[in-house]
């Protein structure tokens, strides 16, 4: 499961729209869920590296 | 709770408060939910229009903060091409506010009738009994609101796609990385959109520096995160390196996805609609995406409607939505999906002689069309790699 830098985060959601998976969700803040796979798809969108493997 | 509506709009940004005030002011009830506690604020925009704004709000100091004449266009090396105000006779167009912007459009739902929940999070729905049942959170206290139709007008990362069962997932490709910076102090020429294109700039996509007043722009930059090697906060860094820039200062940053894949095929479902970016409407050249998300927002109004008074909502009788979107802008979009995947193949080295070709050319009008004429008859063989791309 990817890991997610909360203080990174801008919240813009383009993650989410990347990935296959339904693993991404941005409520109050981003969280992931046990769906993700780990295809590192929102971690190679994201602009500003609050994603990682 | 449970809230009976004739229609609910996910999203008040433009595309959910246009659609929402067409239905209200065809008298339908109707719930606007924003997950955010203010409209408008922050976005995932350059702010940029053309004038075709107009159709849907009377241009207002309040939210107009750069009026546009021309354009500036840079090739790697900086060889500028210029589309003036002698080619546009006048604006071309305005960089927004969209904090005002937005929410007038908003205020403009409510004041047709729409009913508006802020801070309201839409975390599932479900079909029953050939209604959705849409539950939410406000402010963490759980709602249900209950209705025939559901516009899904909620950006990039629709929810309301998927849980309806179309697939909106966007390729890595097609979905720009973007950040951005609003700028100020900034010494430059602001009646001027500036454009700069390049490998080491923005692989795959351009920089860009908006106007929103004398000493004042939006500036930043969009990869394609299949082929950029850094992240594009890193480019956008390296961008601000730039001489243009000394002196000037940062007051916001902004990140966002904004989808270049040209428009979904079906953007409908048994009692939806999906508007704007949701329906990937966006336009893959520019990554414009004002404009198209108003415009379906009104036909998703108009469609809607026609369904909502026929007791109607099926995907057959909706998918008539597909059709005017397509005939409205969704084909300019496919052509211009066409001349982005031909754009993005040229190597800097092209791009640099293709604009000292057309650094004395004269444009006839201000838009993509013309800048994509004037590359052909300067360069010929690009016909060929749009045969390819076609």
């Amino acid at each position: 499961m990817i890991s997610i830098d909360a203080e990174r985060c801008c919240e813009c959601g383009g993650c989410v729209g990347v990935c296959p998976f339904d693993a991404l969700y941005l409520e109050s803040s981003l969280r992931v869920t046990e769906d993700c796979t780990d295809c590192m798809l929102c971690v190679k969108f994201c602009p500003v590296e609050a994603l990682s493997a | 709770m449970s809230l009976k509506y004739d229609v609910v709009v996910i999203g008040a940004g433009p595309a959910g408060s246009v659609a929402a005030e067409g239905f209200a002011s065809r008298g339908f009830d109707v719930a606007l939910l924003e997950k955010r506690q203010e409209v408008g604020c922050p976005v995932r925009c350059a702010e940029g229009v053309g004038k075709e704004v107009e159709e849907f709000i009377d241009p207002d100091p309040a939210f107009i903060r750069g009026e546009v004449d021309g354009a500036k266009i840079y090739s790697p090396d900086m060889t500028e091409i210029e589309m003036g105000p002698d080619v546009a006779g006048g604006e071309v167009g305005y960089v927004l506010e969209r904090k005002i912007f937005d929410r007038e459009l908003a205020e403009n739902a409510g004041r047709a009738g729409a009913d508006i929940y802020v801070k309201t999070l839409a975390t599932g729905m479900e079909r029953v009994d050939g209604e959705w049942r849409v539950a939410a959170k406000r402010s963490g206290e759980d709602l249900e609101f209950v209705a025939p139709l559901v516009i899904g007008a909620d950006g990039v990362e629709t929810y309301v796609g998927r849980w309806a069962g179309i697939d909106t997932v966007l390729p890595l490709r097609e979905n720009m990385s973007c950040a951005q910076y609003l700028v100020t102090n900034l010494d430059y020429d602001h009646r001027y959109t500036h454009f700069y294109f390049g490998q080491d700039v923005a692989p795959g996509g351009y920089a860009w520096i908006f106007p929103k007043g004398e000493d004042r722009a939006n500036v930043g930059l969009g990869v394609q995160p299949a082929m950029a090697e850094e992240k594009a906060i890193t480019y956008l860094e390296r961008f601000f390196d730039l001489d243009i820039f000394d002196g000037s200062r940062v007051v916001e940053l902004m990140t966002g996805g904004v989808p270049v894949s040209g428009p979904l095929e079906e953007p409908y479902a048994d009692g939806v609609l999906l508007v704007g970016d949701a329906a990937h409407f966006s336009d893959p050249v520019t990554g414009g995406g004002i404009i198209n998300a108003m415009r379906s927002g009104r036909t998703a109004a108009e469609v809607g409607g026609e369904a909502l008074e026929a007791g109607d909502v099926s995907e057959e009788n909706l998918a008539v939505y597909g059709d005017r979107c397509m005939e409205e802008f969704g084909e300019k979009l496919e052509k211009h999906y066409m001349v982005k995947e031909t754009l993005i193949k040229a190597e800097d080295a092209t791009l640099d002689t293709m604009a000292g070709a057309l650094r004395d050319a004269d444009f006839d009008e201000f838009s993509v069309e013309e800048l994509v004429t004037k590359m052909i008859q300067e360069n010929p063989e690009l016909l060929e790699f749009l045969d390819e791309a076609l």
